[in-house]
């Protein structure tokens, strides 16, 4: 295992961020906020896994441009709720509206190639894979087979590149990950759990990161447990109790309760 | 002592092996799937093709093309579309992955066997020309070169392929964790299909090039496929030169063998060797190999359950309240006693499989391993059993029939216990696979050797001096079977059983909390092993004669796919599973019962728990039916127990004010077995509110199953309600005449009724809460 | 009645080159819960693997009192009295609460024969009894009859714990038992511990949460690249400069 330091360390404050966030202005897809400001839409979703229904009928307005917090406690549907956005759960019933299409139908692999990003919480990279091919595949697959914005924005990868994915720290993984999705030009990034994981100083890290993506325009959504960081930078919050909506509303509501 | 001769012809052998595995790797590679049925589309293609060329005199070229270039990946892209491109949707365990594999080995058979029949065929003409070109002297055959120049094409146009290109990179990406590359939009499902696409068409070229070879009959060919699996075990499932090295040396080797000569006692065995080296490699590597490069949670232990996962059925007690089904296969046994004799005599086998079946409940539904060699430990079991009849096994005295049936059966044991050694380190694929080695290799050594299972005759069998008639050996069958249904009680009820349900759930956590999780396995083998026995013994006492084609290894195949579709932990199942299949064998054309149970198994792939679940559905929900009308409400199943004030896990944990509590826990702790302290318990325990009287009262059928549901803590789906619905209108007109409950009548003091849900389903909703209730 | 203490002597794991653990030792005495905190890839997991027997060390000693069990299997130490919970809850899931537990009690013996023979069927009265008391005494006697598969995740940890204790273990290794709990449920999942240790049972405690490692623990080792680089009461090892560079960064900012 790698001292912490390296993995903490890899992320530069400052300059970096700067240049970061111009990359990430420039890769960004859609640009311009949806017209009504809403960039996501699920109404009534029903959704689970075998017989078990895990989300019911949960409605989700998702505002453009802005970041929305999803939180609640282990088993409270924040990561079917993510899933079922990036369309890896089907839903039972309800509908999702991204923009002004209904995408209930649509496959993972086109929400994705239209920007719809899910980095789910954990396996979020390809371990077998070198950290270049880790890149290339999402740079290619989205039609921009470049990788120098990922590693402007990490630079601490430059030197990974020929490193097996699997063989990385936890923090590093997380990072390569967030590197991905950055490749891929999402106009929606959904993080689930950021944090997992990770010691507090990486993970503070990281949500620092995730402001400078979010301060580009890009729609962000996390769900996350570890409430003080995604309550600090969220503009909107949902608070998920058994598959239900329990709380939305401004974020500082929820840390004076 | 290498003859350059015999390594030619050895290679050709060879070539084809490595042919076949290149085909399973690749399609394991991108898909996860190991393909057990590489055999029965090898058989399935070298059939179309001998048909189109033999029967229907088509040129050899265009059929071919046609077998090879167009229906070999066509069925490629087929499985992949509608068999496993839903599994791999729903993430299904590779337990399901397995499962379905073989429903599509058991398919392909069975289609075989329909269509042209189980015998051999010995015509189908050889793909490439007959000739032999001359090298310093040796003369190589033109189809070992061009298999050989087929397998360097494959090799490195993968190797091109997966290094240097977008697709490679994009395989490899699949092949590592399929969901994330979606998530990165890479085209999964056509990596996937390609991959198929690819391993099915090596498997037609190698079911071609073999059919000459060998007598082409659907089990006969299948086998040989399956025994080139010692190759990908060979390349640990990963590596693809070790896997053409490894064809090619035990193809060589194998050839080498012939120029040896052994007398004696051994000569048999050293003959067996040389045509079945292969079978020897896949035993001898998964024994030397105890973990293969498995992918995803192949590493897993499976669960098998009929009951859909996470388990619904719950309890040991509880599954054996299945009454409705229980009388099912109660009658199903007794009919055939009212049966005419020839027909009673057919019935013989339903006794027989249904302990077979049972004994791969025992492994596999009750501790979640896989077993695939039953047929060996029956074959043993019946071989024992008339050997000791006849007097003739190892200086024991020659015992009356039915002892030596019993004692047969027993003497299985030791052999069960052997195998099931390696079983305590394997799991998942490495698990499936050895056993299978293990039915496979006594098959090959002892059932298919002359010095061992010719000269066996069946005597007929007596009780107290009395020869018994069909009906009453009928009746000492239904004995056997319930002597094995006897041991799985015992099995599965009670202490050992909840230890072997734990280990079966979560093995780890069995460990943490002291089972012993290695002998549990032997147990479970060694029981399995002896039922098994039994079954083998019954089976050819009751055809009155052993052949080793009754217990070949793709034998194993076929039960252990019609257990898992009959429910893999029902043993009322195993035996409704086995009067289907006789029944069905002797009614309809051969090879229909194989088809009836590869179709089943494929319906795993869309219904979670398969076929045997739904129609389990169907029959509890009937009886629930008919319980309504006819039995008072306070006599329903178990009620749920409902918490009506929040009792998450803050109420679960006693306040620290109540210092009775702690006292209690304090005297536990130290005297372990000291008296609890009442008031100090009962001060914790919320009130419990029972409310499944009320609402008993006035059921639908909907609402019926929702309360099912609810007290196990689910929420039935909105098709769940849409099937249920459309059944219940037709099912019953009584539902109208009881009135329904007022909404608010039913529902817990402290839940809310979600709106928009029928009254019937607040149960469902809350009943989950019990303990995160209050944090809103 | 005294309890074992469990002891790790030199404890070192490699993989290929790497050495994820170093020179380890470490002690959990009985009646005090002991923390082990590190950042990731710290080699804390690793540490907890050799304790519990999943892993087995290439050099060093796991004691339990006087008996070496370094090469015994888990299900041997946890017979012996050393038990742990999972980071993701491990009960049984397709059996009720109760049965979870009564196969915690059951196991201490290991005569499965017996029940092939038809002994054991009804059960014991007396392990009836320990399963109901624990049921009562951690408040679970309402989900007895629950099946675990459907319980929320407190539960489940509480479940895990209560078929923990049902084994009657000398020593208690918890990996990360606060994930997935929210704070009230954290404070009250420590208060749990605190009573366990009160009587007499070690706890060995390993969490990324560092303020109930902090709050919970009698004391606590942190480890950094394999070693232990601090050791000690809470206050000291917070205040420990190493401790403070590499883990504690994140505290002055929030």
């Amino acid at each position: 295992m790698t001292a912490p330091d390296s993995s903490s360390a890899a992320i530069a404050a400052g300059s970096s961020a700067s240049a970061l966030a111009a990359a990430a202005a420039a890769a960004r897809a859609g640009g311009a906020p949806a017209p009504d400001g809403i960039e996501l839409r699920l109404s009534g979703a029903r959704a689970g896994y075998g017989v078990v229904e895990v989300l019911h009928g949960l409605d989700l307005v998702i505002p453009s441009g802005k970041v929305t917090a999803l939180l609640g406690v282990n088993g409270a549907g924040k990561s079917t709720t993510l899933r079922v956005l990036a369309g890896l759960v089907p839903l039972r019933s309800g509908t999702l509206t991204w923009r002004d299409q209904v995408i209930t139908k649509m496959s993972t692999v086109d929400r994705a190639r239209r920007g719809l990003l899910l980095v789910p919480d954990e396996r979020a990279v390809f371990a077998s894979l070198s950290v270049r091919d880790n890149l290339l595949v999402v740079a290619e697959a989205t039609g921009h087979p470049d990788i120098t914005p990922a590693l402007e924005a990490f630079p601490k990868l430059r030197d990974r590149l020929p490193q097996r994915a699997g063989s990385m720290s936890g923090g590093e993984r997380r990072m390569l990950a967030l590197a991905r999705a950055l490749l891929a030009r999402p106009s929606v990034l959904m993080v689930d759990e950021l944090s997992l994981g990770l010691s507090p100083k990486v993970a503070a890290e990281l949500f620092e990161w995730l402001s400078t993506v979010a301060a580009t325009g890009t729609t962000v959504i996390l769900a996350d447990q570890y409430t003080d960081a995604a309550l600090g930078m969220a503009d909107l919050a949902y608070v998920l109790h058994r598959g239900e909506r329990s709380f939305v509303g401004d974020p500082a509501e929820l840390a004076h309760a | 002592m290498i003859s350059v001769d015999l390594a030619i012809a050895g290679l050709a052998i060879g070539a084809i092996a490595a042919l076949s595995g290149i085909g399973l790797l690749v399609t394991y590679r991108t898909n996860g799937v190991l393909n057990l049925a590489q055999g029965g589309i090898a058989a399935l293609v070298a059939y179309v093709y001998r048909q189109m060329a033999v029967e229907w005199g088509l040129p050899k070229w265009l059929s071919a093309v046609i077998a090879l270039a167009i229906l070999s990946p066509l069925l490629g892209l087929l499985l992949e579309r509608f068999v496993f491109r839903p599994l791999a949707r729903r993430r299904a365990s590779a337990a399901e992955s397995l499962v379905a594999s073989l429903g599509v080995l058991v398919l392909t058979l069975g289609m075989c066997a329909g269509i042209w029949g189980l015998g051999s065929k010995n015509d189908t003409p050889p793909l490439f020309p007959n000739k032999s070109v001359g090298i310093s002297g040796h003369r190589i055959g033109v189809d070992t070169i061009s298999t050989l120049v087929l397998i360097v094409v494959c090799c490195v146009a993968l190797g091109v392929v997966q290094n240097r290109t977008k697709f490679g990179r994009q395989m490899r990406a699949v092949v590592d964790d399929r969901q994330l590359a979606e998530l990165s939009s890479v085209p999964a499902d056509r990596v996937a299909a390609v991959g198929w696409a690819f391993g099915t068409t090596l498997a037609g070229f190698t079911g071609v090039l073999l059919a000459p070879r060998l007598q082409l009959s659907p089990y006969g060919l299948s086998l040989v496929v399956l025994e080139t699996f010692a190759v990908v075990v060979a390349a640990r499932l990963a590596s693809l030169p070790i896997a053409v090295f490894a064809g090619l040396a035990i193809g060589i080797l194998q050839s080498e063998l012939t120029q040896f000569k052994v007398d004696g006692q051994f000569a048999d065995v050293y003959r067996s060797l040389e045509s079945n080296l292969f079978v020897v490699a896949l035993l001898v590597l998964l024994l030397a190999i105890p973990k293969l490069r498995e992918l995803g949670d192949a590493g897993s232990a499976g669960r098998f359950s009929s009951r859909g996962a996470p388990d619904a059925a719950g309890t040991v007690e509880e599954r054996s309240k299945d009454l409705v089904w229980k009388l099912a296969g109660f009658i199903m046994l007794l009919a055939p006693l009212l049966f005419r004799p020839a027909d009673l005599r057919s019935a013989f086998d339903v006794p027989a499989v249904a302990l077979i079946l049972l004994s791969m409940v025992i492994v596999t539904g009750y501790s979640g391993q896989v077993s695939l060699g039953v047929a060996g430990y029956a074959g043993l079991g019946a071989l024992f059993s008339l050997k000791l009849a006849n007097g003739d096994f190892l200086g024991l005295p020659r015992l009356p029939g039915l002892l030596a049936i019993l004692v047969g059966a027993i003497l299985v044991a030791p052999v069960g216990l052997i195998t099931g050694y390696p079983a305590i380190r394997r799991r998942g694929l490495t698990l499936a696979l050895t056993t299978f080695a293990v039915g496979a290799v006594v098959s090959q050594f002892v059932f298919e050797q002359p010095k061992f299972s010719s000269g066996l005759y069946v005597n007929a069998l007596y009780l107290g001096g009395w020869q018994l008639n069909d009906k009453a050996f009928y009746i000492i069958e239904l004995v056997g079977l319930g002597l094995g249904l006897l041991a799985v009680r015992s099995l599965h009820r009670g202490r050992l059983g909840r230890a072997l349900l734990a280990v079966r759930d979560n093995s780890g956590g069995a460990a943490a909390v002291g089972v012993d999780v290695r002998n549990l396995k032997l147990i479970a083998f060694t029981m399995s092993s002896v039922v098994a026995g039994l079954g083998g013994a019954l089976l050819v006492q009751g055809a009155s004669s052993f052949s080793s084609t009754t217990f070949q290894p793709i034998q194993s195949l076929l039960w252990f796919t019609a257990m898992v579709v009959f429910g893999a932990d029902s043993a009322v199942g195993a035996i409704i599973g086995a009067s289907l299949i006789v029944a069905i064998d002797v009614l309809a054309p051969s090879g229909s019962s194989t088809l009836a149970i590869g179709i089943l198994a494929l319906s795993l792939s869309w219904l979670p728990g398969g076929l045997a679940s739904a129609v389990r559905g169907l029959v509890r929900f009937v009886a629930q039916r008919l319980a309504d009308q006819f039995v008072e409400p306070e006599e329903l199943p178990r009620p749920t127990r409902r918490t009506p004030v929040p009792a998450g896990l803050g109420a679960a944990i006693p306040r620290p004010a109540v210092p009775a509590d702690a006292a209690t826990w304090a005297s536990q702790q130290t005297s372990r077995m000291g008296d609890a302290d009442p008031a100090g318990a009962s001060a914790t325990a919320p009130a419990a509110v029972w409310v499944s009287g009320p609402l008993a009262a006035g059921t639908t059928g909907i609402e019926a199953a929702e309360r099912v549901a609810a007290e196990r803590g689910l929420t039935l789906t909105s098709f769940g309600r849409a099937l249920l619905g459309t059944l219940g209108a037709g099912a019953t007109g009584a539902a109208d005449l009881i009135p329904a409950p007022a909404a608010g009548q039913v529902t817990p003091s402290g839940s809310r009724p979600a709106a928009g849900q029928p009254a019937g389903s607040v149960p469902a909703a809350s009943s989950s809460n019990h303990l995160e209730g209050g944090r809103r | 009645m005294s309890r074992a203490e469990l002891r790790a002597v030199g404890l070192v794991r490699r993989y290929g080159g790497l050495t994820a653990v170093d020179h380890v030792d470490m002690s959990a005495p009985p009646g005090l819960i002991t923390g082990l905190i590190g950042p990731n890839g710290a080699g804390k997991s690793t540490v907890f693997s050799l304790l519990t027997g999943v892993e087995q060390p290439d050099e060093g000693a796991v004691m339990l009192g006087d008996r070496d069990i370094t090469k015994l299997r888990p299900d041997k130490r946890s017979r012996l009295g050393l038990v742990q919970t999972f980071q993701v809850p491990s009960l049984f899931t397709s059996m009720t609460v109760r049965d979870n537990l009564l196969v915690g009690v059951e196991n201490r013996r290991r005569d499965y024969a017996g029940g092939l023979f038809g002994r054991g069927i009804r059960g014991n009265a007396r392990h009836d009894e320990v399963v109901d008391e624990m049921l009562a005494s951690l408040g679970l006697t309402d989900v007895a009859n629950v099946i675990t598969g459907s319980l929320p995740t407190g539960a489940l940890r509480l479940a895990e714990c209560a078929r923990a204790l049902c084994t009657h273990p000398d020593v208690l290794l918890l990996d990360e038992p606060a994930s997935g709990l929210d704070a009230a449920e954290t404070e009250r999942f420590s208060q749990l511990l605190r009573r366990i240790a009160a009587n007499g049972v070690a706890i060995v405690l390993v969490d990324h949460d560092v303020d109930l490692v902090f709050t919970v623990c009698d004391q606590v080792y942190a480890m950094v690249g394999g070693r232990v680089v601090a050791h000690g009461s809470p206050a000291a090892v917070r205040a420990d400069p190493t401790v403070q560079s590499v883990y504690l960064a994140q505290g002055t900012k929030a």
